[in-house]
């Protein structure tokens, strides 16, 4: 099925700001025990599946993230590729293959403001384009997320995350069919936080 | 004069200026009923006021981009809180269909457009793609596409069986932030800091349905626009809406005309009325003289209707404006006829005398009237020939009317009131009296030397700001707009013209390095065309081989692996597909920005710019050989420059239409005059023509309309002048009264129009006011003068 490039990029910018920041979702009507487990900054590693409409095979990747709570972002995947993306609020930059592209482009700044809200807490701002829907099983908990707004509906199905004392897992949907799960491994990643914190001083 | 009074005696025996004028009046009305049919084609385009340009494929295309522009808007939507900003555009968005607008957004490419894709990923990429792909660098070609399904594109439209290299994906991915206008503010409110205080603001673009661009039809659309942003104020009263579009200007231009100029007229009108009825003590000389200038009027519209297809709102402005000197022959009749009331001559002789004592004044009058506006007729600008035609057809109009049916209305007595400023002129005459020859000789060599020397010295004002301001709530407006909402330059651009769209398509990429080249040298920021959204056609075959064989590469079949092992080469494309294939299925907003189908069956490819960084190298750059050459013409369009351009080749030949009008005048003159009158005659306006272009020139810049009052002060000087001149053969104080009390009307409606806002018409009434100043101080000269002769 054809889709359309503002569907991507809507797609784009919430996979990204939730892959890394739903962890810090809080809000007025949400369980409390979920606002805690909100953090200023953190680090770890992940692994993410993704599964692609019509492919017998999913993608599998690995890497490790850091975050400063408004300050910026690393995403690093390490097999099977290597790939770097750095963000904060004067852009995205992505390094492959030795060479490093910054993206001037309007929607990467968004997506670095939208991740930069959500890892302040804002609740608010999530919950403008999101209902938030809370379900508890013992000590583990999950938080389905369903577009409010008709731009994210159309690239988006659903997002669920879960998690226990943090986040553990984020499954993504798109309208297309296409899976995407990011399983976060409850460990820390001390060597990303110092890149990003490097980053951070260029 | 025994000629004038031969065809005013035939007049008077046959009746013929009562059937002439009875012939205008069914012919004028039955054009006139045609047109209401059709509805009254009435324009205030201000791209109308430019002169065409001597290139007609530019003109062409200046045109076909301003009626792409002109149902284009830009509503800003800002509150305190991003979440309502969010619901307001939201709303809006819902709302505007239901008022005949649509967004235009891109944000949807046509599914045509990515079929053409599906089966040809290879058909656009970016740039380092391109590279590796030519270099055959699987390696990196591997790894990019890799970094690019491992990425946050999981929504690419192509999936990694379709593409999996993720060309197409990569290239969309780059393009997008092209497809929403590279503005943030479109996708969701941004804060920007108002005042000190913040306020969350959303661009939201709107095109309107209507292809009609009638000043009626934009004012439809922009009242069905005030409706909507009423409803949504009503329903969000914490929200503000603005709107702004050339079609906001124009609405917003012509109802501040019509406003400013409903206020000044009413003001003069009234005042006018007060002073007519001071002098003449009835009414009938007031809705006599109203009476002929609305008829006027109303001939000079339907003619220029008829003979142009449309009139100009500014045409009619400074048209009806113009043709205000019959009001001066209204009451030069009503004068005359006071004084010859209650004298011992049958009734009927004395409407002949009347008749006959102002006939040759006014015909004379109406005589280097035309000659004077023959001058402005020969510039060459459509507008200021409609000005020209409204005032020739509209005087001799009138004067018709005062001839024919003046001696039908009734013959009252009107007792006698002089005005106060009578007293003044007959000063002034009596001073001119006392003046040695050799000083006013003098002194009109010293003002005919000024003249010269500042016609040939004086800035011309090409600013823009001559022509038009927008009010400051609107420049707020769109302030905001521009520091949220970058689009590329829309009023300076590239066209570069080909046979036809392949040939096109082909010129476009061959100028490709020519306009990166520019960019890397910090000319231009950037830029857009059609040679980014739709393939060369020369490689399109070889790029369909050479994409096979890299898929079967080691490195990419092991890349494929890890999806899936069934995917295969693409099947070879039986034919290159048709560019104009691809440039049909792009989103209309794209394709009316970057591709004009011209007349003559040729098309033009529009190059966009963003951020031009050195304009000057920018227009030397398209002298190169590569853009300009036997086998390649690219236009450099500049609307800006064109219109300062059109400006100031108006105003320069507006210049020279004066200077033919002065010279025409004082042919007739002569031809009517002795010389030494007939000097004298012109002197009066050349005199205050020279005083007001000397003041201007001390204290500004000369513009186009300060010359077009000009053309005015030369036909009421010459009228003045003229009325002086025959003083001898009116009644006694005849001329003093008419010269006074035009005067002093024309003072009072100019010198309102002198503060109005609207810069051209504040140009015009200030330099008719003072010219109608230096008319009156000059005219009774020739009194002494004739009497000398």
């Amino acid at each position: 099925m054809l889709r359309t490039i503002s569907r991507s990029i809507s797609c784009y910018c919430i996979i990204f700001y939730l892959a890394v920041g739903a962890a810090a979702v809080h809000a007025a009507d949400i369980d409390p025990r979920i606002l805690a487990i909100s953090r200023p900054e953190a680090s770890g590693t992940f692994t993410q599946k993704r599964l692609f409409k019509g492919m017998s095979k999913p993608l599998i990747s690995k890497g490790d993230f850091a975050y400063a709570q408004r300050k910026g972002l690393l995403w690093r995947t390490m097999a099977p590729i290597e790939n770097e993306l750095f963000a904060d609020s004067r852009g995205v930059q992505t390094s492959l293959m030795g060479s490093t592209q910054t993206s001037s482009g309007k929607v990467e700044e968004k997506v670095t403001h939208l991740i930069f809200s959500l890892l302040a807490m804002d609740i608010e701002q999530l919950q403008k384009d999101f209902m938030l829907d809370t379900r508890w099983q013992g000590e583990n908990w999950q938080l389905d997320l369903t577009p409010k707004s008709a731009l994210i509906a159309a690239a988006i199905k659903s997002i669920a995350i879960s998690g226990t004392s943090r986040l553990n897992y984020l499954q993504l949907t798109t309208q297309q069919g296409d899976v995407t799960e990011i399983t976060f491994n409850g460990d820390t990643a001390p060597a990303a936080m110092a890149k990003l914190s490097a980053w951070l001083k260029r | 004069m025994k000629l004038f009074n031969k065809i005013n005696n035939l007049g008077q025996r046959n009746y013929t200026w009562l059937i002439i004028w009875s012939l205008t009046v069914l012919i004028t009305l039955g054009i006139f009923l045609a047109q209401l049919q059709k509805g009254l084609p009435i324009v205030s385009d201000i791209s109308y006021l430019l002169p065409a340009t001597s290139n007609a494929v530019e003109q062409e295309i200046i045109q076909r981009q301003n009626e792409s522009f002109q149902r284009r808007y830009i509503l800003l939507i800002s509150s305190p809180e991003q979440n309502l900003t969010q619901q307001v555009h939201a709303t809006l968005s819902l709302l505007a269909p239901d008022f005949g607008f649509h967004s235009a957004l891109n944000q949807n490419l046509p599914q045509g457009y990515l079929a053409l894709v599906q089966q040809r990923p290879y058909a656009l990429m970016q740039d380092a793609d391109r590279q590796a792909f030519n270099a055959a660098n699987s390696e990196y070609l591997t790894q990019s596409a890799m970094g690019y399904w491992l990425g946050f594109n999981a929504a690419s439209f192509l999936s990694p069986s379709k593409d999996p290299l993720a060309f197409a994906g990569k290239f969309f991915q780059a393009m997008g932030s092209r497809l929403n206008g590279q503005a943030e503010g479109l996708l969701a409110p941004v804060a920007t800091d108002q005042q000190s205080a913040v306020l969350w603001q959303q661009i939201l673009p709107l095109t309107h349905t209507t292809a009609d661009k009638s000043l009626d039809a934009q004012q439809l659309t922009f009242n069905a626009l005030q409706q909507l942003i009423s409803q949504i104020q009503q329903k969000f009263p914490d929200a503000q809406v603005a709107a702004t579009g050339l079609a906001v200007h124009s609405v917003i231009s012509a109802q501040q005309t019509q406003k400013e100029i409903f206020i000044i007229s009413s003001v003069a009108t009234i005042a006018i009325i007060a002073l007519s009825l001071l002098v003449y003590r009835r009414a009938l000389p007031l809705f006599a003289a109203c009476g002929t200038i609305v008829f006027g009027s109303w001939v000079g519209v339907v003619g220029c209707i008829a003979l142009f297809q449309q009139i100009h709102i500014l045409a009619i402005a400074f048209g009806t404006s113009l043709m205000g000197v019959v009001v001066d022959y209204s009451f030069h009749y009503f004068s005359v006829q006071r004084r010859l009331t209650g004298a011992r001559t049958p009734v009927n002789n004395k409407k002949s005398n009347i008749i006959r004592i102002i006939f040759p004044g006014i015909s004379l009058s109406l005589i280097t009237a035309v000659a004077g506006y023959f001058g402005l007729w020969q510039t060459g600008m459509l507008v200021l020939q409609q000005i020209a035609l409204l005032c020739v057809l509209g005087i001799v109009a009138s004067c018709l009317t005062i001839v024919a049916i003046y001696p039908l209305l009734p013959q009252i007595y009107m007792p006698a009131w002089h005005l106060p400023i009578e007293r003044l002129l007959t000063s002034i005459a009596l001073s001119w009296q006392r003046v040695p020859t050799w000083i006013i000789y003098n002194l009109f060599a010293v003002l005919l030397a000024l003249t010269g020397y500042t016609l040939y010295q004086t800035r011309i004002n090409p600013n823009l700001a001559a022509l038009y301001t927008p009010p400051a709530s609107l420049k707020a407006t769109e302030k905001n707009i521009a520091q949220i909402y970058k689009e590329f330059v829309p009023n300076q651009y590239w066209a570069v013209l080909a046979a036809d769209p392949q040939a096109l398509i082909k010129h476009l990429y061959q100028l490709k390095p020519e306009l990166q080249a520019l960019i890397s040298q910090g000319v231009i920021q950037g830029y857009n065309d059609l040679s980014q959204w739709v393939p060369d056609p020369a490689s399109m075959d070889a790029n369909a081989q050479h994409y096979n064989e890299l898929l079967q590469d080691a490195k990419i079949q092991a890349h494929f692996a890890q999806f899936d092992a069934s995917v295969n080469p693409l099947p070879q494309p039986s034919s290159v597909q048709l560019t104009g294939e691809w440039i049909n299925q792009l989103p209309e907003a794209i394709k009316n920005n970057l591709f004009v189908p011209l007349a003559d069956g040729r098309v033009a490819g529009l190059i966009r710019f963003s951020g031009i960084v050195n304009p000057a190298a920018l227009h030397a750059a398209l002298k190169s050989a590569a853009f300009n050459s036997p086998q390649q013409q690219t236009l450099d369009i500049d609307t800006i420059h064109t219109i300062s351009d059109g400006l100031k080749t108006q105003t320069q030949r507006a210049r020279y239409g004066l200077a033919l009008a002065f010279f025409l005048t004082f042919g007739i003159l002569m031809a009517f005059y002795r010389n030494r009158t007939a000097l004298a005659l012109i002197a009066v306006p050349l005199a205050s023509c020279a005083i007001t272009l000397c003041l201007i020139s001390a204290f500004g810049s000369l513009s186009l309309f300060h010359l077009l009052a000009l053309f005015l002060a030369l036909g009421l000087g010459v009228d003045y002048a003229i009325l002086f001149s025959h003083s001898d053969k009116f009644p006694a104080g005849v001329s003093a009264e008419i010269v006074s009390l035009a005067a002093v009307g024309n003072a009072l409606s100019f010198g309102l129009l002198s503060f109005t806002s609207l810069p051209m018409l504040a140009a015009f009434g200030m330099a008719t006011s003072v010219c109608l100043i230096c008319n009156f101080i000059f005219a009774p000269l020739v009194v002494r003068w004739v009497q000398r002769t």
